[in-house]
């Protein structure tokens, strides 16, 4: 695979989820993504391009950023199938679909956890740190925020999503042994434990600035959050009994 | 009174939340629409940075452990953020206190419209696939441009609706509101960084 054809294929994965539906939820977008490497492996050969784009057009999900690794997969299992002759290919065709199948859900699983689950708190707890030792109210803060998260997130997340279009396509069916032997689980660890340290230094500095006879209700507030979301509490139902508090509190004298 | 530059300009604005509301899930998805990054950065443009941050930090720190795993559609905090954010930047701007709870209300409007949305978009793979068995030169660029059209136009109304009429409605009310209403919605305003902490800590405690 070229890094034209590479840088093809990556900035068509940005718009894998452009036509999400619920349906077949990233088909189409997974066909567009392909497109150019169909059209390179099948060009000249009759009907196998119309089939294979159409087998791409089945259910497919995963996790976004994930879907790199899976496109290479597929990039390379394609060209196999492509270069066999024609009584081998059902057998390959059917290989390339269970193997797609597979590891779009195992990788959906890694993915949620690596990015929704470890970076996207992270760059949270980052931005949040930062702006707060800045002084929140200030232009600098805001700068800060949006910078921080901006980049700490896609200097991560962004050669991941580059390099995986290339593992992919190394790996084939070895994705998940090749997974197996990376340091993945240990980096999520490592991330969630830095960014369980950015919302303690959050915390201490919210208490710095917060007047002393709030600090006593913002720490309840904290604490009833965290208990109410471990009992399946949605966050805004949160933010709405907060109103309810208040509004009691208020007809009660207390404010 | 205002002119009209007093009206259009909120219709811009609205315009570009609807064009960064795009990246949540549709194009890209590099955190340009996290409310910790659209908010401030939206904040800075309109001159509110302060604004910005606070309702930015609120939305992420509340939305952070609402992952979309699947098929869920979770509450939008880019158009929370972002309505609220245009509210206390519109013509007549509204307290925060009073505009977050109408953005988490527009988050939820918006997800019952992108829930439509993604309904609909099973004809383009239809389309598609019609398309791709009678032998045609698929028009990916036609499917993807009209499916973003259709997310962005939703999405800009809805911000619409918001400063015209939800804004200017909730103005008026905050004016006539019971003391304890108000005191109520302004608590919730000022335990909303502690309340999105408690959410946070609830997000890296719990793995996905």
């Amino acid at each position: 695979m070229s890094v034209g054809m590479q840088g093809s294929l990556f900035g068509r994965s940005l718009l894998l989820q452009s036509c999400w539906n619920f349906e077949r939820m990233q088909s189409l977008g997974l066909g567009f993504c392909l497109e150019p490497w169909l059209a390179r492996c099948w060009s000249g050969q009759g009907d196998g391009g119309r089939e294979a784009r159409l087998r791409h057009q089945e259910y497919f999900n995963t996790q976004p950023y994930m879907a790199s690794l899976i496109v290479g997969m597929i990039c390379a299992l394609e060209e196999e199938v492509a270069g066999s002759p024609a009584a081998a290919r059902p057998g390959k065709i059917a290989r390339l679909q269970s193997l797609k199948a597979a590891a779009a859900s195992a990788l959906a699983g890694l993915g949620d956890a690596l990015f929704w689950g470890a970076l996207r708190p992270f760059c949270a707890g980052l931005a949040l740190t930062g702006a707060l030792a800045l002084g929140f109210g200030s232009w600098r803060a805001a700068a800060w925020a949006a910078a921080a998260g901006l980049i700490a997130y896609n200097a991560v997340a962004l050669p991941l999503r580059w390099r995986f279009l290339r593992r992919g396509y190394e790996w084939k069916d070895q994705i998940a042994n090749r997974l197996k032997s990376w340091q993945g689980q240990r980096f999520i660890r490592d991330l969630r434990w830095t960014g369980l340290a950015l919302i303690w230094a959050a915390v201490a500095l919210l208490l710095r600035d917060t007047a002393p006879a709030q600090r006593l209700a913002g720490v309840l507030a904290l604490i009833a959050a965290l208990a109410l979301r471990g009992a399946r509490v949605s966050a805004y139902r949160i933010y709405g009994g907060a109103v309810l508090a208040g509004l009691a509190a208020s007809w009660a004298g207390w404010l | 009174m205002i002119g009209w530059g007093g009206w259009l300009s909120p219709a811009a604005r609205a315009a570009v939340v609807a064009l960064v509301e795009l990246d949540a899930v549709q194009v890209g998805q590099f955190m340009l629409s996290r409310p910790i990054v659209m908010g401030p950065l939206l904040g800075l443009l309109w001159h509110s940075p302060q604004n910005g941050l606070a309702l930015g930090a609120c939305c992420e720190l509340l939305s952070l452990d609402d992952l979309p795993v699947g098929d869920r559609l979770p509450l939008n905090a880019t158009v929370a953020a972002g309505a609220a954010l245009l509210l206390t930047c519109g013509p007549r701007p509204l307290p925060v206190a009073a505009a977050l709870p109408v953005g988490f209300f527009a988050a939820w409007a918006h997800k019952k419209i992108e829930g439509f949305w993604r309904s609909r978009r099973r004809e383009l793979c239809a389309a598609a696939e019609r398309s791709i068995r009678e032998g045609e030169a698929p028009s990916w660029g036609c499917w993807i441009g009209k499916s973003l059209a259709q997310q962005a136009a939703g999405t800009f109304a809805l911000m619409l609706a918001c400063v015209w009429g939800a804004g200017p409605i909730v103005g008026a009310l905050w004016l006539r509101l019971p003391h304890s209403v108000v005191a109520g919605l302004e608590l919730a305003w000022r335990l909303g960084p502690w309340l999105g902490l408690g959410v946070a800590f609830h997000a890296l405690r719990v793995r996905p």
